[in-house]
């Protein structure tokens, strides 16, 4: 089963269009949807949740429409932390609990507490005395304190120093050790993305450039630095991006359509994404 | 909802401590006009409450609760009925008490005054929730006091000729207590109706 | 049993395709023995933290290559496979690749010692042990 669905989804603004953005989650997996910021990650996410509605298309989650009734319930099952949306600024972790406990039907106090406890949080200090980091901290708590089967984490990493993020990303990594849990993961720090996603989307002002599977991409796609003359004489169909300066191109090209004799530089996904979009095409 | 209510609750009892002193203070003052401020303050706190929803983008993030336009909507009303009910409770009987112990007998009206003031406010929250869930809270209360203001020039103007009408009429003033009351049963119901058909079309 | 899998991020390899070899080489050598249970798909991926559907496709590998059979709701076990068989043969590729080596080194005039420093090199250079 995919734990989401998005097929010819399409959101109009007046100065944004959504346009026409087809994925899909598979129950167990964890996809990156990468996009500098105003691509469309969180209009994306919004629309999923059905917290905007859409103008067309279909979105199914957990199995279900999200715009059909039975929707609302199952959020109980669905984990989200937004980027700028926070709790009341006088509001502390141990009022977030009371509340959450009337919101969220299987809500588990104790894993909540043992989440802050993990995550060094006091239950007594006001929200607004949070730095970015605890914050965001507590919002995953609260994500995860519901046994939710899906995830939806709106630039959750973003911001935070090194180290605290790799904490964050080992929490997802052991939260998808079950096959059933599945998290759907925005940012514009494509690495955060490569060390964990099994699968990459990339927006790109509001359209979808790509939806692959992570290590895929990464075996077909490559960069290489040829001369103008060798660049030249590449089949036109092998090259994806390029940058020309003076002196030779940079290109970057599908593994197997070029000569095996050229030499392949070490590929990032970055490096696939910012050519991808500063190249629009060759 | 009860989540909902309850995150109002807390943010109010630390953000609003100095209004809460307030309601509790004219709650206390003897008579009818100082009573009436402190439930005029209890309609106010749902719009206050709004302002720091706004605030915190809270909506954006309820969104992703299981929770509808219906609860959000609703929550809000709730909380306006459970603090202009606290007031009036306070009120009534902070005022009983003060008549017993100045022995006086205009208690019994004045209380009945109280409660046509509680009335009111839940009719004050009933017109400007609506207009706040719309316009946001800024311009909502602008408007809020604006209506304020009228009430209170209608009632300083008109109040003893209302008075006079009510008693040429021929209608008690339980008969009035509860016209005013289902009239402020319909209002809320109708205002309620709107604000949900305001909030779900906001969300778009 | 110590299972040792190193995922390298900037060897240009595959990342199934290291598994795939890693875990045939545990298998030939004998560091798994026939009958043992592997690490499940999801636990490999994610203490290696590389992908679910990478491991996926490297278990497949190895299952169609009958390294490896699945039972169904248990896991994946090694399977009756002649390792020994297999063992020879890759001797035999060995030998033959060093026959080669016997008969194009005169040409170039290269010593044993060259040979064998050029060797290490090489070792080097893939990080081989």
């Amino acid at each position: 089963m995919n734990a989401i669905e998005v097929k010819n989804l399409t959101k109009k603004y007046n100065d944004f269009t959504l346009d026409n953005i087809s994925f899909y989650l598979p129950e167990g997996s964890i996809m990156g949807l990468v996009g500098e910021n105003g691509a469309g990650k969180s209009t994306t996410i919004k629309l999923i949740m059905n917290a905007i509605s859409r103008d067309s298309g279909e979105i199914n989650v957990l199995g279900c429409d999200n715009q059909s009734p039975g929707f609302e319930k199952l959020k109980n099952e669905i984990g989200v932390v937004l980027d700028e949306a926070y709790f009341p600024e006088v509001i502390t972790a141990a009022n977030v609990n009371s509340i959450m406990k009337h919101t969220y039907s299987n809500w588990d106090e104790k894993a909540y507490f043992d989440y802050l406890n993990k995550f060094s949080l006091p239950k007594d200090k006001v929200f607004k005395d949070f730095s970015r980091g605890m914050k965001m901290k507590l919002a995953i708590a609260v994500a995860l304190s519901h046994n939710p089967r899906l995830l939806i984490l709106d630039e959750a990493t973003s911001g935070l120093d090194p180290m605290v993020r790799d904490e964050i990303l080992e929490i997802f990594n052991d939260f998808t050790r079950d096959e059933r849990n599945s998290i759907l993961l925005s940012s514009h720090i494509i690495s955060d993305l490569e060390k964990i996603c099994d699968y990459i989307a990339f927006i790109h002002k509001g359209r979808l450039m790509l939806f692959e599977e992570k290590d895929r991409l990464l075996e077909e796609y490559t960069v290489i630095k040829v001369s103008k003359s060798d660049f030249e004489a590449l089949p036109p169909e092998a090259v994806k991006g390029k940058k020309v300066t003076n002196f030779c191109v940079e290109a970057l090209v599908l593994k197997h359509k070029i000569p095996p004799s050229l030499e392949t530089q070490h590929t990032t996904l970055e490096d696939i994404v910012l050519f991808l979009a500063k190249g629009d095409g060759r | 909802m009860k989540g909902l209510i309850l995150k109002d609750i807390y943010t109010l009892i630390k953000q609003t401590r100095i209004i809460l002193l307030l309601v509790i203070f004219f709650s206390i003052t003897p008579g009818y006009s100082g009573a009436s401020f402190a439930v005029v303050y209890g309609a106010m706190l749902p719009i206050t409450a709004l302002a720091y929803d706004e605030r915190c983008k809270w909506n954006t993030l309820a969104a992703m609760m299981p929770y509808s336009a219906r609860d959000m909507v609703l929550s809000k009303y709730l909380l306006g009925y459970i603090t202009v009910g606290s007031a009036t409770l306070l009120t009534v009987t902070a005022q009983t008490f003060i008549a017993l112990f100045r022995n006086s007998d205009s208690a019994a009206n004045d209380i009945l005054s109280i409660l046509f003031v509680a009335l009111t406010g839940t009719v004050v929250l009933a017109v400007n929730l609506p207009i706040v869930f719309k316009m946001g809270v800024e311009k909502g209360r602008y408007i809020f006091m604006f209506l304020i203001a009228v009430f209170t020039i209608a009632v300083t103007a008109f109040g003893s000729r209302l008075g006079e009408i009510i008693l040429n009429i021929n209608i008690s003033p339980w008969g009035f207590g509860i016209c005013l009351l289902l009239a402020a049963v319909v209002l809320n119901v109708v205002s309620i109706l709107i604000s949900v058909k305001i909030f779900s079309k906001k969300a778009e | 049993m110590v299972l040792d899998i190193i995922i390298s991020n900037t060897s240009g390899k595959p990342i199934y395709e290291q598994i795939y070899s890693q875990i045939k080489n545990h298998i030939i050598s004998g560091n798994l023995k026939e009958g043992d249970m592997l690490p499940s798909i999801r636990t490999l991926a994610k203490d290696l933290r590389i992908s679910v559907i990478t491991t996926k496709r490297a278990y497949d590998e190895l299952e169609k290559d009958g390294y490896i059979y699945t039972v169904a709701a248990k896991g994946c076990f090694v399977a009756n496979k002649n390792t020994e068989i297999i063992r020879e043969g890759m001797l035999k590729q060995i030998e033959d690749y060093m026959r080669k080596i016997c008969e194009l080194a005169p040409a170039c005039n290269l010593s044993n010692e060259e040979l064998i420093e050029m060797f290490r090199i090489i070792q080097e250079e893939e990080n081989i042990p």
